[in-house]
């Protein structure tokens, strides 16, 4: 049946209690696992866990996942309003098999990032202007995504092509009353009845209206059916591009520092 | 003398008038057509139209629709109920099997029943939700969550009776509104990701006592249980969860039937898995099966059959039939014969890449390697389907059938599935294909041909149903809280109305005053909309 609920998760399957992880997993656990990872989170998490649009999981602590029992609540509900979602295709069995593939990747070396964050935070304050639309620890301003848990959120690829072409892959986040996720930041633009023009980034919409802010922080919100036309531009962005703005030593510095924006190691 | 006389004739008439006012007669149900400012069963009628013959709302007028007042859920959890309304007075279902009587005038409770539903109560892919009640007689039936059927005194929402349709704990649940007909309360239950056999129950409205029980999975010695290969028919699914239809004349129920157990590893079960993802006819009287019609085979995708079947009658190719038309999950639209389940029409109604087509009797022409495999098979329909629970509308004015449609493909995984008692069994599941390709649509197809006459397009896959109107329009609502009405003969959109919250019901319509009101379920509150 599962006509599924309209939460973040795309169904409530009622579980007894979760499953428990898995004490000492054997190597075909763990086999299994990073099989079930490779075909199903890697899309999000990378493969080896490395991160991408989702967060980085090749780490010793995670932050939703102190514990094993935290690893196995996340896979079985998902993380509300981000786009994970709870991972209920999987069996008891194959979610603490993932867990305890996802637990092996932390006791391998992290990533060694080349840049030095000190030099990059010079950067996001001096030349790259990155305050002007990003709030780190409630400084900056609100326009684009804020940056405080980046370093949680992103992995280090994810952060660098957003630098150096920030339309190829927008930031999702789920729709309320909707398991699916939609491009956060898009850009669209409106021609109103008179022929004034719009271009903005899309904070919300619905079937019948719009509301779009433009780049200078001015919401409008807009009635498609009186619009002239509306049109939704796939792999661009507000953000301008740092391509060449920026060396290839300073974005390496700035996604270092960026990396080490989160509360916990 | 006279005078006294009078006063006296003058009380009776007014006593007996309000006692013939309260009371839902099964002669009352079956001309529901004929008391357009009712809403006395689930989708409106027996031949299930969700069709409102009011006609004071029309394309013209309908941008002045106002809120008259709104009714805020006391059970939190998504708001699927159908209201029914009748003599005054309004009947909602909230989450977790609640039901509140209100005045249909001011929103105000007059009584509610609140089971007592156990703590560790097993819903096993799906939520909490209650989609509504049926009424006959002086009586409200509600089933519940733990697999309840409860007789409920219209008057004051006492237990009349109470009866155990299903051991909750094997994961028996019920979510479906009852349909009341002669004399027998019809209900369906849910469980079909838990392995449960399915099976179609009707009781005696007056006792309780069970008038028969039909098994959606045959056993050994019946038709059909040859489809099941070896002890695959115990897990076997099947379940009844939606409201069916129901005609009078021929005396046949027409219900729909839901996946096979485990849904997306099919490896247990070879064969065609009768008659789960099908159509039954159903002798009211004793629950015998008169004909099937089964939509997909040895389903791997989920796509139950439980949508609702609408009963119509047409002349086709010269000759009067008696037709039933539904929209299935599986992305096709289908006409039959509903005296003998006969194929007239199937054709795609959404995106679907699974089939080539359907063959001269309706089985899909399967596409190879559409399977749930283990890194996920990318498939349209989503297993959500192309369409889904909330309920479809047909217009004898327009001759449309309006579908509410989600379009949208997903990833299906095949996973292990080993059957525990009361636990999810599911071998597998899908994660959606996410991104702005994803959408809704209100699609009209003309109801012979099933063409599509016109498509209204929503931003995301609707997760609400549709009802048509005399007045020439359809009512909708959307995932983003809108509720909406558009033009019946060309879709063009004419009122909209931020609920606040996402709609995921469907809408009813009635005469308070003499006057057209339109009610639809949205976010945590039931809204009743007016012209000013």
């Amino acid at each position: 049946m599962v006509w599924a609920c309209l939460l973040a998760v795309p169904v409530t399957a009622q579980a007894p209690s979760p499953p428990k992880p898995l004490a000492s997993p054997s190597d075909a656990d763990l086999e299994r696992g990073h099989a079930l990872f490779d075909a199903q989170c890697a899309r999000c998490h990378g493969i080896g866990g490395t991160g991408g649009m989702g967060p980085p999981l090749n780490r010793a602590k995670l932050r939703r996942a102190p514990r094993d029992e935290d690893l196995i609540s996340v896979l079985v509900e998902g993380v509300a309003g981000t786009a994970m979602g709870g991972a209920w295709q999987l069996s008891e069995r194959e979610k603490a098999q993932v867990a305890a593939y996802v637990r092996s990747l932390g006791r391998v070396p992290t990533e060694a990032l080349p840049g030095d964050p000190v030099r990059g935070q010079a950067i996001y304050d001096g030349k790259g202007a990155c305050a002007a639309c990003h709030i780190v620890r409630g400084t900056g301003a609100g326009l684009g995504p804020e940056l405080t848990e980046i370093g949680a959120r992103r992995g280090s690829s994810y952060l660098r092509q957003a630098l150096v072409d920030p339309g190829a892959e927008l930031p999702e986040r789920p729709v309320p009353y909707e398991p699916n996720t939609y491009a956060a930041y898009l850009v669209v633009r409106a021609v109103l009845p008179d022929g004034a023009e719009i271009v903005g980034g899309r904070v919300n919409e619905d079937s019948f209206t719009i509301q779009v802010r433009d780049g200078a922080g001015r919401l409008h919100s807009l009635r498609k059916a009186e619009l002239r036309s509306l049109e939704k531009k796939q792999g661009v962005s507000l953000m301008p591009t740092y391509r060449n703005a920026l060396s290839a030593a300073e974005i390496d510095d700035l996604v270092a520092y960026l990396m080490t924006l989160r509360s916990e190691p | 003398m006279i005078a006294r006389l009078t006063l006296l004739l003058v009380m009776v008439t007014s006593v007996s008038a309000g006692v013939v006012r309260g009371q839902v007669s099964y002669a009352r149900l079956r001309e529901a057509p004929s008391d357009p400012g009712s809403w006395l069963t689930y989708s409106g009628s027996y031949a299930a139209y969700r069709f409102s013959p009011l006609a004071q709302i029309t394309p013209a007028n309908a941008a002045g629709l106002r809120p008259v007042w709104v009714y805020q859920v006391r059970e939190g959890g998504q708001v699927q109920t159908t209201p029914l309304v009748a003599d005054g007075v309004m009947y909602v279902t909230e989450a977790r099997s609640r039901v509140t009587a209100l005045d249909l005038r001011t929103g105000r409770p007059l009584w509610r029943y609140e089971p007592v539903i156990p703590k560790d109560v097993k819903f096993i892919g799906f939520g909490p939700s209650n989609r509504g009640v049926a009424l006959l007689d002086q009586t409200v039936y509600v089933g519940t969550l733990d697999a309840h059927l409860v007789a409920l005194d219209a008057t004051s929402g006492a237990v009349r009776w109470n009866v155990t349709v299903a051991d909750n704990k094997l994961s028996y649940a019920i979510t479906a509104a009852p349909l009341a007909i002669d004399g027998k309360v019809v209900i369906g239950v849910s469980g079909g990701e838990a392995g449960i056999r399915g099976f179609l129950d009707a009781y005696d409205a007056k006792t309780g006592e069970r008038a028969w029980r039909t098994y959606t999975v045959p056993g050994p010695g019946e038709p059909g249980h040859e489809s099941w290969g070896g002890e695959s028919w115990k897990t076997g699914g099947g379940a009844t969860w939606l409201t069916g239809a129901f005609d009078p004349e021929l005396g046949l129920l027409y219900w729909g039937v839901g996946n096979p157990g485990p849904d997306w590893n099919g490896d247990s079960r070879p064969g065609d898995n009768l008659y789960t993802c099908s159509l039954l006819a159903l002798d009211a009287t004793t629950g015998s099966r008169r004909w099937h019609f089964q939509f997909t085979p040895h389903d791997t995708h989920d796509w139950d059959a439980n949508q609702i079947p609408v009963l119509l009658d047409a002349t086709v190719a010269g000759r009067p039939r008696k037709l039933v038309a539904t929209a299935n999950r599986n992305g096709f639209y289908y006409v039959l014969d509903r005296t003998n389940g006969e194929m007239l029409v199937g054709v795609e109604y959404a995106r679907q890449t699974w089939a080539k087509g359907l063959d001269a009797h309706g089985r899909p022409i399967v596409i190879a390697g559409q399977e749930p495999s283990e890194k996920g098979t990318l498939v349209w329909p989503s297993l959500q389907g192309a369409t889904n629970w909330f309920s479809p509308s047909y217009s004898p004015k327009t001759g449309l059938f309006y579908v509410p449609v989600r379009e949208m493909g997903s990833y299906y995984h095949k996973g292990e599935a080993t059957y525990v008692p009361g636990q999810a069994f599911q071998g597998g599941g899908e994660a959606l294909r996410p991104g702005e390709e994803a959408y809704g649509a209100v699609r009209a197809l003309d109801v012979l041909s099933g063409r599509l006459r016109w498509e209204f397009r929503l931003l995301s896959p609707l997760w609400s149903g549709l009802m048509a109107t005399a007045g020439g329009l359809v009512f909708g609502g959307t995932n983003e809280g809108n509720v909406f009405a558009l033009d019946a003969l060309t879709g063009k959109p004419v009122w909209d109305f931020q609920t606040g919250g996402g709609s995921a019901a469907n809408p009813v319509s009635f005469l308070l005053d003499g006057k057209q009101h339109v009610a639809m379920a949205s976010g945590q509150g039931v809204f009743v909309f007016a012209l000013p």
